[in-house]
């Protein structure tokens, strides 16, 4: 009798017999093929007896074990199957389990991996001897058979104690104790990724050491979307003298970070902007919403992509702003906005100097349609059960565990973090992780997203930037009028309003002209709509609107939302009313045409930024508003940088505008229905 | 009847029986046995046990084996949510 040993390299189940070939060998190449075949004599003990081989060595190939395969001498036929002996007497370093994690993992690997996001190989070794070793190792990378194999070394070394051998659930929460190894940026792009440990090194004496009950597995990198960010920070003045309150550009960094730690991405696209917030302080979540949202569709007619999240930072400096998002639960919507605090406070838990990164992380959870799985005092929105007791990560130490991965910029180490004490980001726990359920979830929103369009209509430039050259050569500051009108003579306008459905009452807070845009968040039926009237007899028109509750509202809240739709107007309305219940909650009456704007000028710099001042003819009049767009890509696409601005000065904050790069700057004057614009270009913002 | 608990650390699989080796760690593991009458039905049980050994095998998942007070053979099998 002969024995085979090594790892099924290939498998394939061929029809005649039915006869199952495998291949089995230290490598593909070389490796012994050898058969199982299930024969019309064969009793049904025989048939299952056969079929059980097979399943075991199917298993045994998919997870890279190691497997004894019995055949008689002379013949290849297969007579037994076995998982090789860990035999720690024999050899007392034994390898108890290989785990590729990028943010939450079990050992089975249950967690896709994403293309292209960092990811770390955790090693788990255990040394049966009576003295403790330490040691190093290296991995064998191999993207496909014939690919020359790279070898990795690992990024630190670990002690191996006899007194905590053959335990890997409880080394799996402790970074230190498995040996960890950064997968290259060039073994982690989409397809399949064979792993082996090459050798291990015991640190002090240089030698190799032998180890049994080796494994090699294979993983798959799924390519996935880029997460699409813009972060906006608000500015307000508080006490007396004002003091004001800005959120911290370690606030922004953690942010970003955090989310390509967690968030099931490879690349976060994102950026940054300054806003002052309109609203006085103290404001809430629902006034830096609404802002956010009139940002945000300004942009978006403007050539941004539709795919882009909204997010607002608050500092905590003056007061606590509790945060809140729009929850686009059974349809994927990146137009749902939402803001939270920031701030340097530990929450008893997180020592990173700010916890705007996982505060921000529920907010945006939320506008990936995430409801609260109900614990640590949230109301429970998300009904289809939470996989997990008390809202953690996992319900023992032997399944999922949480791995932060690290950030060198940020010098954030990596971080082994146990899923009975972690805790899902969208609870209110403290100990905020995403769980494997938030992970996936978020993971299929980000892919129905990417199914979304990237512009929003006819009048939205292409990425590319095209047209006519003579038009989009640059030229001097000129002065535009533009009147977003649409050659049916019907204007879009984006009008955001806060409802409060339980009291029927509400507020237009902004209207735009937003050319370009296409008719959206209108809806067969609603509580609430927006009429456009007419001037004259001319009939008025109803739109029905979607409302979007605030994601944090308790049963004992008042139903608070936002309304953020596009709608057409004419030239011949007048108004722009909020109806909720059928009744008028508010009025939106443009003022007179805005002001002709002369210039725009820089004023003065400091070290924040340029001061940039509007002329125009006269002042601007109650129901009017300036707001500010910059372009750093020849007036392509368009940020908003300031809205409902009803004084003619801002600032452009050099921390979030691109140094070394022209500029254009752009002011627009609306009353709401119509708008005047004037643009300053080619300014240049130096460190 | 009794239950044995742990990770399934090595799996055997023969003609006339399969050999489960069950416990915490790969040194501290009970040998437990599926073996088949040679009906059908039994057969069919006996490949099924296997099937679920090697899943919780390479799965890294615990299983509960149920078997006689006095003997090793695999009456029944468990794997519990974890």
């Amino acid at each position: 009798m002969a024995v085979t040993t090594g790892f099924v390299q290939r498998f394939t189940w061929l029809k005649g017999g039915p006869t199952a070939c495998v291949w089995v060998g230290p490598s593909p190449s070389p490796a012994e093929l050898l058969f199982i075949q299930i024969l019309p004599a064969d009793s049904p003990s025989t048939v299952a007896f056969k079929r059980a081989m097979v399943g075991l060595l199917v298993k045994a190939q998919v997870t890279g074990r190691e497997v004894d395969v019995g055949h008689p001498d002379g013949s290849a036929e297969v007579t037994s199957v076995a998982t090789t002996s860990c035999n720690p007497s024999q050899t007392p370093l034994q390898l108890d389990a290989i785990e590729i994690t990028q943010a939450v993992q079990d050992l089975a690997q249950a967690v896709p991996l994403i293309a292209r996001k960092r990811t770390v190989v955790r090693v788990y070794l255990s040394n049966y001897a009576s003295a403790p070793a330490t040691v190093r190792g290296e991995l064998r990378l191999r993207r496909g058979p014939s690919d020359p194999p790279l070898i990795l070394p690992s990024l630190n070394t670990t002690v191996l104690d006899q007194a905590q051998a053959g335990n890997p659930s409880a080394a799996r929460t402790d970074a230190t104790r498995s040996l960890n190894f950064v997968l290259p940026d060039s073994h982690t792009g989409p397809g399949p990724l064979a792993i082996s440990i090459a050798d291990v090194t015991d640190v002090v004496s240089g030698n190799p050491v032998a180890f049994g009950c080796d494994r090699r597995p294979s993983v798959w990198f799924h390519a996935s979307p880029p997460l699409r960010v813009r972060i906006v920070g608000f500015r307000y003045a508080q006490g007396m003298p004002p003091v004001t309150y800005t959120p911290t550009n370690l606030d922004f960094q953690m942010l970003l970070s955090w989310l390509g730690r967690a968030y099931p991405v490879s690349q976060v696209l994102s950026s940054t902007g300054l806003v002052d917030a309109t609203a006085p302080p103290p404001f809430g979540c629902g006034d830096i919403n609404a802002q956010l949202a009139a940002l945000r569709a300004l942009d978006m007619s403007s050539g941004g992509d539709q795919r882009t999240h909204y997010y607002g930072l608050v500092s905590d400096g003056g007061f606590f702003m509790r945060g809140c998002a729009g929850v686009p639960y059974s349809t994927p919507d990146p137009s749902a906005v939402g803001s939270g605090p920031t701030g340097p406070g530990t929450w008893g838990w997180d020592f990173d100097g700010t916890y705007g990164d996982w505060y921000g992380g529920h907010e945006l959870g939320h506008t990936y349609g995430r409801l609260h799985p109900g614990f640590c005092g949230e109301t429970q929105d998300d009904l289809l059960r939470y996989p997990f007791a008390h809202g953690q990560l996992a319900n023992t130490d032997s399944s999922f565990v949480g791995f932060d991965v690290g950030d060198p910029v940020l010098n954030l180490p990596l971080t082994a973090l146990r899923g009975t004490q972690w805790h899902d980001v969208m609870t209110y726990c403290n100990y905020q992780w995403l769980s494997s359920y938030t992970y996936q979830g978020i993971r299929l929103r980000l892919l129905a997203e990417a199914a979304l369009p990237a512009s929003t209509g006819p009048g939205a430039p292409s990425p590319g930037g095209g047209g006519r050259p003579d038009e989009r050569y640059p030229g001097p500051a000129r002065i535009e009028q533009t009147a977003a009108e649409s050659a049916a003579g019907e204007t879009m306008i984006s009008v955001v309003a806060r409802v409060n459905l339980t009291k029927r009452q509400g507020k237009v807070q902004y209207v735009h002209p937003v050319p370009g845009a296409s008719i959206s968040h209108v809806v067969d039926e609603s509580p609430v709509s927006l009429r456009v009237v007419e001037q004259g007899d001319r009939r008025s028109r109803e739109y029905p609107v979607e409302v979007r509750l605030n994601s944090e509202l308790s049963p004992a809240d008042d139903r608070e939302g936002l309304v953020d739709a596009v709608v057409p107007v004419t030239g011949t309305a007048r108004a722009v009313e909020l109806l909720i219940g059928g009744d008028v909650a508010d009025t939106f009456e443009p003022a007179r045409e805005p002001p002709a704007i002369r210039a725009l000028r820089a004023v003065g710099t400091d070290a924040d930024g340029v001061r940039m001042a509007v002329e125009s003819e006269q002042p601007i009049e109650q129901s009017q508003s300036y707001a500010v767009q910059v372009s750093s890509d020849g007036g392509r696409s368009w940020q908003t940088i300031g809205v409902g601005l009803r004084e003619p000065t801002f600032t452009l904050d050099r921390a979030h505008l691109p140094e070394g790069r022209d500029l254009e700057v752009r002011v627009i004057a609306t009353n709401g229905f119509t708008s005047r614009e004037v643009r300053h270009e080619s300014l240049r913002l130096s460190g | 009847m009794a239950e044995t608990s742990g990770l399934v650390q090595k799996l055997s699989v023969g003609q006339s029986f399969s050999c489960a080796w069950i416990g915490p760690t790969p040194t501290n593991t009970e040998l437990l046995l599926v073996t088949s009458s040679g009906s059908a039905a039994d057969a069919a049980f006996a490949g099924s046990l296997v099937d679920t050994l090697s899943a919780a095998l390479t799965n890294y998942r615990a299983v509960v084996a149920v078997h006689g007070d006095h003997d090793a053979k695999i009456t029944a099998l468990r794997i519990d949510p974890v």
